[in-house]
């Protein structure tokens, strides 16, 4: 980005977050739906995204590529309640950067307080999904798709795309926005699709530091506690041969260097005979296939230590109460024919102190960084 | 001869050059199915081992270097492939391979696991649509990716109950193990689509010495220094796959 593209974008951001700001309600003045936006200059700039050594390039949507004024948009959408019923909750009311983009909740919260069913999950390096589903089930394969539905969850922000688009084009600063984003003419020609390609392209900047402990350890450059190290050994059965100790597994599912495989399994949560008990199918739900039931998404570990609570309903409130849990080998399913639960899940052995080590290691994947970055913060 | 007359007969003859090229291949649709004792293979399903119930519930392989050979030399038809039973839907997993010349073949050559070359590579060095890109396909400590997963359970004392679980991970550059399967007639590739029929024994993957491996003795297989149960798996592959 040049700078006299950036001084240009900033001062369109400065002067739309002022306007904001000066108005008494939630919206602003209504402007008519449908403004000529000719007379603004379209000259879409590549956004350059920095990803550190040792994550995958990321991929694009040929038909959403990232730009300066794109990701500008997608922020502020992202963390302007506009988009919900009552203008009272944003994609980042459940997505908070200090928290690595998590809520602190076990089940998050919707407009008038509704709650649904699963806990927020980290977007932290999400445009890194690939070709696998988001969501704990994994119901949409694209962010594109994904931001379309927290809209109209009712659960969620309880609101129609035919309001919201209505809203933003009646906007007095919107349709400016999105002329320089995707270079519409008129006001009127705002639409959900706009909408979800900006917010998703502000999610692909999302991308942690490369400055973790862990991150420097894994270059070289940071030496870890002994316990961090002896933990890093546990976490990847990564063990020198003929030593007792234990292997943790955790590797398999959380595998360096995102510390997801973007995979769903089943981690045996509950005690079920069947695998058609689960109260929540998770992946199984989406297919159709019963044998999917009871998997969800495996969530990266990157700043685990800040996303409590854990799982997909939040259960555990601390990453102790996790580990516990693991080391118990969770729960198979009684009915053996259908055990679809991970052959990984079985009783550990981790001692509290091997438990404590393995703390220390993920302790290591904290990217203050990362939640503290300028770029990723509320700009009203 | 005008200057469009020109250019329309010129892009007359690239137009018919591409289709005659496109005439000169085909594609093969290459069908693996799982099998147990000559039975088709149902994950999770109770099979017999050696006497006792085991259950098979994760079988999944790389092959690499995918060739058809025939009495005009030898096609490579594809590069790395991922075989996945775990998730597919059923026994069957079927892999496409396009724009392979046509010809008269005798045998399909490929091996499983990963060359070397690749071998050194990591999964975020592959976009996201490439098999190499699984990152639950590698691992660090071996420093390589891994050739092939076969887990499940297995009724150690008699009861009925899948009791113990094995879990054989295999992989490192030494294991890549190459895999032949003669083909009973000529298999024919023209301008259509034509399927070929592998079979994966997985009773066979097992064997050693004339018997069994003993799982009871050596449920899992993580150590890099330890490779004895993979190698025999791996071994296994050039016999347990073939023409079904």
């Amino acid at each position: 980005m040049n700078r006299s593209t950036f001084f240009i974008i900033g001062l369109v951001a400065c002067a739309f977050v002022m306007h904001i700001s000066s108005c008494d309600d939630d919206e602003g003045p209504s402007m008519t739906a449908d403004r000529s936006l000719t007379h603004i200059a379209y000259n879409p700039e590549p956004f350059e995204l920095i990803i550190p050594v040792g994550l995958p390039q990321m991929e694009h949507p040929a038909d959403n590529p990232q730009t300066v004024a794109g990701v500008t948009l997608g922020r502020m959408l992202f963390f302007d309640p506009i988009l919900s019923l009552d203008s009272t909750i944003s994609c980042a009311s459940c997505h908070e950067p200090h928290l690595s983009f998590t809520d602190g909740k076990a089940v998050s919260d919707g407009v008038d307080g509704r709650q649904g069913s699963r806990s927020s999950m980290s977007l932290l390096n999400v445009g890194f999904h690939g070709q696998a589903g988001l969501f704990w089930d994994g119901r949409a394969s694209a962010l594109e798709e994904q931001a379309l539905l927290p809209i109209e969850d009712p659960n969620e922000m309880a609101n129609t795309w035919e309001e919201v688009e209505l809203r933003l084009r009646r906007h007095p600063s919107y349709p400016e926005l999105f002329r320089q984003a995707f270079g519409i003419d008129r006001s009127s020609e705002v639409d959900r699709d706009h909408v979800v390609k900006a917010i998703a392209q502000f999610e692909r900047t999302l991308i942690s530091s490369g400055d973790s402990e862990y991150d420097r350890f894994d270059r070289n450059e940071y030496s870890p506690s002994d316990d961090a190290i002896t933990g890093f050994e546990l976490f990847f059965d990564d063990a020198a041969p003929g030593t007792s100790l234990p292997e943790a597994e955790c590797g398999h599912c959380h595998n360096r260097n995102l510390f997801t495989t973007n995979e769903f399994r089943n981690n045996g949560l509950d005690p079920v005979n069947s695998v058609d008990d689960y109260t929540d199918k998770g992946l199984g739900a989406v297919t159709g296939n019963r044998l999917d039931n009871g998997k969800f998404k495996i969530p990266t570990l990157r700043n685990i230590l800040l996303t409590a609570p854990y799982m997909h309903d939040g259960r555990f409130e601390t990453i102790e109460e996790v580990l516990d849990h693991y080391n118990s080998g969770g729960h198979h399913v009684a009915n053996l024919d259908e055990d679809n639960v991970d052959n990984l899940m079985e009783p550990q052995g981790l001692s509290e102190r091997h438990k404590r080590q393995l703390i220390a290691f993920l302790a290591t994947l904290t990217d203050s960084s990362f939640i503290k970055n300028e770029a990723f913060q509320n700009p009203f | 001869m005008s200057k469009t007359k020109l250019f329309l007969l010129g892009l007359s003859l690239v137009v018919l050059g591409n289709c005659t090229q496109k005439d000169d291949v085909g594609t093969v649709n290459l069908i693996f199915s799982a099998l147990y004792d000559g039975q088709p293979l149902v994950m999770n399903q109770v099979v017999d081992y050696d006497g006792s119930s085991m259950r098979i519930n994760v079988s999944e392989f790389f092959i690499s270097e995918i060739k058809l050979i025939g009495s005009g030399g030898e096609r490579v038809i594809g590069d790395t492939r991922y075989v996945d039973f775990t998730s597919s839907a059923g026994d069957q997993v079927e892999l496409k391979f396009y724009d392979v010349p046509n010809g008269t073949y005798d045998v399909i050559e490929f091996s499983v696991g990963i060359p070397a070359d690749k071998n050194a590579m990591k999964p975020e060095d592959f976009s996201s649509d490439h098999p190499l890109s699984r990152s639950s396909s590698y691992w660090q400590g071996w420093q390589s990716y891994i050739f092939s997963k076969l887990e499940g359970k297995l009724d150690t004392a008699g009861s009925g109950v899948t009791d113990l679980t094995f879990i054989y991970h295999s992989g490192k550059d030494d294991l890549y193990t190459k895999v032949v399967v003669q083909l009973n007639s000529p298999f024919v590739v023209d301008e259509g689509s034509q399927t070929l029929n592998l079979a994966v024994e997985h009773q066979a993957l097992f064997k050693q010495d004339g018997g069994y491996l003993d799982i009871n003795a050596k449920p899992t297989a993580h150590n890099p220094d330890d490779l004895e149960y993979p190698s025999v798996i791996l071994e296994n592959f050039k016999t347990g796959i073939s023409l079904d």
